[in-house]
């Protein structure tokens, strides 16, 4: 298993470095370019003080000797450079937000699998019932709400007609501290993001269950002649389960993208709000260091997956 | 084929997203045609005054005086458009790449299959809208081609594994045997035999492009005014003077929904329609990492 891991690890260099080269092609090629930025920004700046700062910076090189001197940073300094906005680290800026992020991403995820999970199963055990049909077409139905739509929706009804909840930040102004605050700023934003998710998951769960449901052993177990109850929830189940806890590692992405729209609506000040201001801002360091972040973690999303399902199933081995 | 019909007519929910779907092409492509207003001309008696759902105007009128309902279907245009021809582009790059790399194996096919990996451990709609950001290229044709050449890598994937799994097969052997050259065999053997899935996959995309672009649109990076597309009426309903005007922001967002519900219902129907086995119910957005970019949030 460790050797497996480390292949896998040693494999997903290359494909870093590819995707690290796109990126900053990407940037370097596009019309504008990152010289246009100082354009906008220092437009009052003496022509002389603009091309010392470019030069500073670095961007009158073409963009692959940038590319390189990008990597070199990394290798050799653990950088990912210093912000175009602000100058400050970009490592420290991505690490500020990621805690933000995380906080809200997880009560979202609890919050959809705690209504996905059994509305799945308990679909799935009475299939084709009025119960399945009904969560099918209501998922079918939250499957195409535009989130940003949903968002602004919310804030309308529940911030600025009921006013029973904070429409945007994390926080009131000088109750950082406060725990109930703080979550009180969190209900829109999670419940929003479990509207629009809930949907994908409790079909990829009643599907799992399905499967298991048709699967020989559930028919032993029923000729056995245990109970429906313990068949299905003693039995069936417990494997119904593999493949949804598996695919929680291919949600590890979403850490970085995840909540773009539901952050960027709610002023909620984690990953993607960073992101997005970044791309218009065009402060490439920044965006370079939140697309190498979702790649490791794409890599590592992909491989914890694979890892836990030969720990859950035995009969998957990688050698 | 009957037999595809048959099961495609006994779900009831494939039936339901065809209607849905032709509605909205119906309305897309007539609609204009039967109300003569224009979706841009402004009427400066009522700038600053929408005017809510009456008879008259069943969707009322925006900010600057503009019939919602006819921007509603010029927005229908607009969105179908943008859907079906990225999900085009999408699919013949997909369907080509994946083909090829399954049919010609070995090194080729794992150095091509490593790339679409790279590709897709891009977070993929924040690369959309770096490239829309700074290309400020916001021409229909443009949006497109970002949508599409950005989209294909699940489709290759879904296709090199059919392919994979379809050369090893006597009649693909037997076109081998009669000599057919190595683009015969791809184009007219394994493509046409593995368009099933491609075809599921393909209206599922359509409805998702559908909402990236109002997701692009949304954040002013999409399709632009005074051309009304769904997403952009949306961003127009958001601005702080047209808050109180609760049917801007409905109307587009029911569109919206309406038409990923038709898409969704469709793909899902013809997934039915061409499964034999019936056992596949593993569905849409999860599959494989082909999940929709404009579905980013879902990752959650």
């Amino acid at each position: 298993m460790s050797s497996f891991i480390i292949r896998r690890l040693a494999g997903a260099v290359p494909l870093l470095l590819l995707v690290s080269l796109i990126s900053y092609a990407i940037m370097g090629l596009s019309p504008g370019g990152p010289a246009a930025i100082l354009g906008q920004q220092a437009r009052r700046l003496s022509p002389a003080a603009r091309a010392h700062f470019i030069a500073l910076l670095g961007l009158d090189r073409p963009w692959y000797v940038q590319y390189f001197y990008w990597l070199k940073t990394l290798i050799f300094q653990g950088s990912l450079g210093n912000s175009y906005v602000d100058g400050r680290p970009v490592v420290q800026k991505i690490l500020e937000k990621l805690p933000v992020t995380l906080e809200l991403l997880t009560l979202a995820l609890i919050l959809t699998l705690l209504i996905a999970i059994p509305v799945g199963v308990y679909a799935a055990t009475k299939r084709n019932s009025w119960f399945d049909i009904g969560s099918t077409a209501i998922g079918f139905v939250a499957y195409g709400i535009p989130v940003f739509w949903l968002g602004i929706v919310m804030i309308d009804v529940f911030a600025v007609h009921l006013r029973w909840l904070p429409a945007s930040g994390i926080a009131s102004l000088g109750r950082e501290n406060d725990l109930l605050d703080r979550l009180r700023h969190l209900v829109l934003p999670v419940v929003t993001l479990a509207i629009v998710s809930f949907a994908s998951w409790m079909r990829y769960q009643r599907g799992a269950m399905l499967e298991v449901l048709s699967a020989p052993f559930v028919r032993t177990a029923r000729a056995k002649g245990l109970t429906e109850r313990v068949v299905v929830y003693r039995h069936a189940l417990r494997n119904a389960l593999i493949p949804t806890v598996t695919l929680l590692g291919l949600t590890l992405p979403g850490l970085v993208g995840g909540a773009f729209f539901v952050e960027y609506i709610f002023s909620y000040p984690g990953m993607g709000y960073l992101g997005i201001t970044s791309i218009f801002a065009r402060d490439y360091p920044t965006v370079m260091g939140i697309t190498m972040l979702s790649a490791v973690l794409v890599v590592l999303g992909n491989l914890l997956a694979d890892v836990f399902y030969s720990l859950v199933d035995p009969r998957i081995r990688y050698d | 084929m009957s037999g595809f019909v048959r099961r495609f007519w006994r779900e009831g929910s494939a039936v339901a997203g065809l209607s849905i779907v032709l509605v909205l092409v119906f309305g897309a492509v007539f609609g204009p045609l039967l109300d003569p207003a224009s979706p841009i001309a402004i009427d400066h008696a009522l700038l600053g005054h929408p005017l809510p759902p009456s008879l008259q105007h069943p969707f009322g009128t925006d900010l600057l005086g503009r019939v919602e309902f006819v921007r509603a279907l010029y927005g229908a245009r607009v969105s179908l458009t943008v859907g079906i021809t990225a999900m085009i582009v999408a699919i013949t790059i997909g369907t080509l790449y994946g083909a090829i790399s399954g049919a010609a194996g070995g090194r080729i096919d794992s150095l091509m299959m490593r790339s679409v990996d790279a590709l897709l451990a891009f977070p993929s709609f924040f690369l959309i809208i770096t490239v829309e950001a700074l290309t400020e290229k916001f021409a229909l044709v443009i949006i497109v081609l970002i949508i599409g050449l950005l989209s294909w890598m699940g489709v290759a994937r879904l296709v090199r594994g059919e392919v994979l799994s379809l050369r090893e097969r006597d009649f693909v052997e037997a076109a081998r045997a009669l000599g057919a050259s190595p683009a015969r065999l791809v184009l007219r053997h394994l493509v046409p035999n593995a368009l099933g899935p491609v075809v599921v996959a393909g209206t599922l995309a359509i409805g998702d492009f559908i909402l990236l672009e109002a997701s692009l649109s949304y954040l002013g990076l999409g399709v632009q005014v005074p051309t009304p597309s769904w997403g952009n009426m949306l961003q127009d309903a958001l601005t702080p003077d047209a808050r109180s005007a609760y049917w801007l922001i409905v109307t587009p967002g029911l569109l919206i929904v309406f038409a990923l519900l038709g898409f969704s219902l469709l793909g899902e129907g013809l997934r039915v329609a061409f499964d034999r086995t019936q056992t596949q119910e593993l569905t849409g957005a999860f599959e494989d990492t082909s999940a929709p970019a404009g579905r980013v949030p879902v990752e959650v």
